[in-house]
């Protein structure tokens, strides 16, 4: 094998594919048998027929539907606030540097905190319910848009501004027709590596008091059960994280064309 | 070979195209305000603790010809200020403002950047968001003329540098070269009294800057600009030059001008020309030659 050398497509499927044959077989051989003759005890990992064997009662007992519906809307809420707040704040810090040094503490801080410390805090300013919910992912995602929004406008070649300046352009128009254009594809791309992020947030949000969420299901099924929801929720968040990734990456793909292609000559 | 000699024709008779090695021109004699004026101009750096010389005391003259405009090319050694010379008068930070001195354009004081001073760099030259009519019409746009009038006008210098039917297109999708005809009719489309170019062709391969060489040349006589062009090449100074700036480095210097005439050949005809190749030789060995003599100063 040639060192670094990618795969063809075909054989990096087959080996994907085998990754999760591989895993199927191990889970299953653990999990083999009558309860009392297993490796590992029906109590600590169900057998992956029992886990499919309960995609019934989650969708239908537990509202999966429903819950995921909610969880998506905190997201939405507390994710859209930051980029609505944090994507203005940045290009301004991007292009005053004094703007980026005044807001560089609290950038800092907001990037550096342990995120599930927040939640505890949230619940004393925001006490229970959907407040505390939303502004945990808000707060929790503010301080990376406003700093890859700086980033990104910061990253824009200062030739772009200088060509903009020779042909007659005011700091204005250099703001809004040439650095806000050019980060924009770079921005975009980070919020859509954050939301990835904010689905992580939000589940560690429902876990403490919520009515209903994806998170809500995996708490309420460690307590009471049946366990194999809780395999198969993460199934579900993995899956629905994935697709709105691709789903964001082909927008992106097709709002910035020119961002996806060779240096052609 | 003394600088000052006029060199011969290899083939006997006396070179037709001689070039005239002069000291530069400083002081404006016509009665118009020259196009551009640099006294005793100095650009310092700081480094840390340590300050570097850009360029030290350099003036120099281009008189206003009516009618018609002077393409001056600037030849140096890399870090003989050849770039400052050039931001200098655009009014690009950080080089300008100047540290020492005064750089006037038609008698005024430079304030900043402005649309009178179109710029052509060597890379970054088109907006990768912006279609080619997008980015052609862009210094109309920014004047604020309106959507219609300044997307004809654009077609009109998409036309003249050769780029009808690629409208549409993003920069993506062109050559280089295609690439700088996009940045030359964005520039030239404001109708510049004054065009500064920063090694536009330097990334060219040599068939493509023929080309763009002979384009240039086409437009500059009708737009009767002042071109100040910066280049590596040797051939392409002496082809495109009326005037040859000669630049020295450690600190950058501007003391020698080289006249020549006008060829009226395609850039490749005239290569094979016994007395251009004799101009070009001159050239180098000026430039070498300032490049030697900064080595036995540094040695001392």
């Amino acid at each position: 094998m040639v060192l670094r050398r990618p795969v063809s497509q075909l054989q990096g499927l087959a080996l994907q594919a085998a990754a999760v044959l591989f895993i199927l077989l191990v889970w299953g051989a653990l999990t083999w048998g009558s309860p009392e003759e297993r490796v590992l005890s029906p109590l600590t990992l169900p057998s992956p027929f029992e886990v499919a064997g309960h995609v019934k009662t989650l969708w239908f007992d537990a509202a999966l539907t429903r819950s995921t519906g909610w969880s998506l809307w905190r997201i939405l809420l507390g994710f859209g606030l930051a980029a609505l707040i944090g994507i203005p704040v940045g290009i301004a810090a991007g292009c005053f540097r004094a703007v980026e040094s005044f807001l560089k503490p609290v950038t800092l801080f907001l990037r550096n905190v342990p995120i599930a410390a927040l939640i505890p805090l949230t619940l004393v300013w925001f006490g229970l319910g959907e407040t505390q919910k939303v502004f945990f992912i808000f707060i929790a995602c503010i301080g990376f848009v406003i700093f890859d929004t700086t980033r990104a406008i910061l990253d824009v070649d200062e030739r772009y501004a200088e060509t903009a300046y020779t042909l007659g352009a005011k700091k204005h128009q250099v703001i809004w027709k040439v650095l806000i254009p050019l980060a924009l594809p770079d921005v975009f791309n980070s919020l859509r590596l954050l939301f990835g992020l904010a689905f992580g947030y939000i589940v560690l949000a429902e876990l403490i008091d919520a009515k209903f969420g994806l998170g809500y299901i995996v708490q309420v099924a460690q307590r009471r059960g049946p366990r194999e929801h809780i395999y198969l929720v993460l199934f579900v968040i993995v899956t629905l994280a994935f697709c709105i990734d691709r789903l964001l990456w082909f927008t992106q793909k097709k709002l910035f064309p020119y961002r996806f292609v060779e240096e052609g000559e | 070979m003394a600088g000052t000699e006029v060199p011969k024709a290899k083939d006997g008779h006396p070179a037709d195209w001689a070039p005239e090695v002069v000291p530069v021109e400083q002081e404006p004699h016509g009665p118009k305000p020259p196009v551009v004026q640099f006294k005793q101009v100095t650009k310092r750096f700081r480094q840390g603790s340590q300050w570097s010389t850009a360029i030290e005391n350099v003036s120099f003259v281009v008189e206003d010809l009516p009618e018609m405009g002077e393409f001056i090319t600037i030849l140096g050694p890399s870090g003989c200020g050849k770039s400052t010379v050039l931001r200098l008068i655009a009014g690009l930070q950080p080089q300008f403002p100047p540290t020492v001195g005064e750089v006037l354009i038609f008698g005024q004081p430079v304030a900043g950047p402005g649309p009178d001073r179109g710029m052509v760099f060597q890379d970054y030259s088109s907006y990768p968001n912006r279609s080619v009519l997008g980015n052609v019409e862009f210094g109309l746009e920014l004047q604020g003329m309106p959507r219609k009038e300044r997307r004809e006008l654009a077609r009109v210098w998409i036309e003249k540098v050769g780029l009808g039917g690629h409208e549409t297109k993003y920069p993506h999708e062109l050559s280089g070269g295609m690439r700088q005809r996009v940045a030359i009719a964005r520039s030239l489309a404001l109708h510049p009294r004054i065009i500064l170019m920063d090694e536009p062709f330097g990334a060219l391969d040599p068939e493509t800057r023929y080309s763009m060489q002979e384009l240039l040349i086409g437009l500059w006589r009708e737009l009767a600009a002042t071109v100040f062009f910066v280049t590596h090449s040797i051939s392409e100074a002496a082809y495109l030059g009326d005037r040859v700036y000669i630049m020295k480095s450690g600190p950058g210097r501007l003391e020698e001008e080289i006249k020549l005439p006008r060829p009226d050949e395609s850039p490749i005809a005239v290569e094979s020309r016994n007395d251009f190749r004799e101009v070009v030789a001159l050239l180098k060995e000026k430039v070498h030659g300032a490049a030697a003599r900064k080595r036995s100063e540094t040695a001392d």
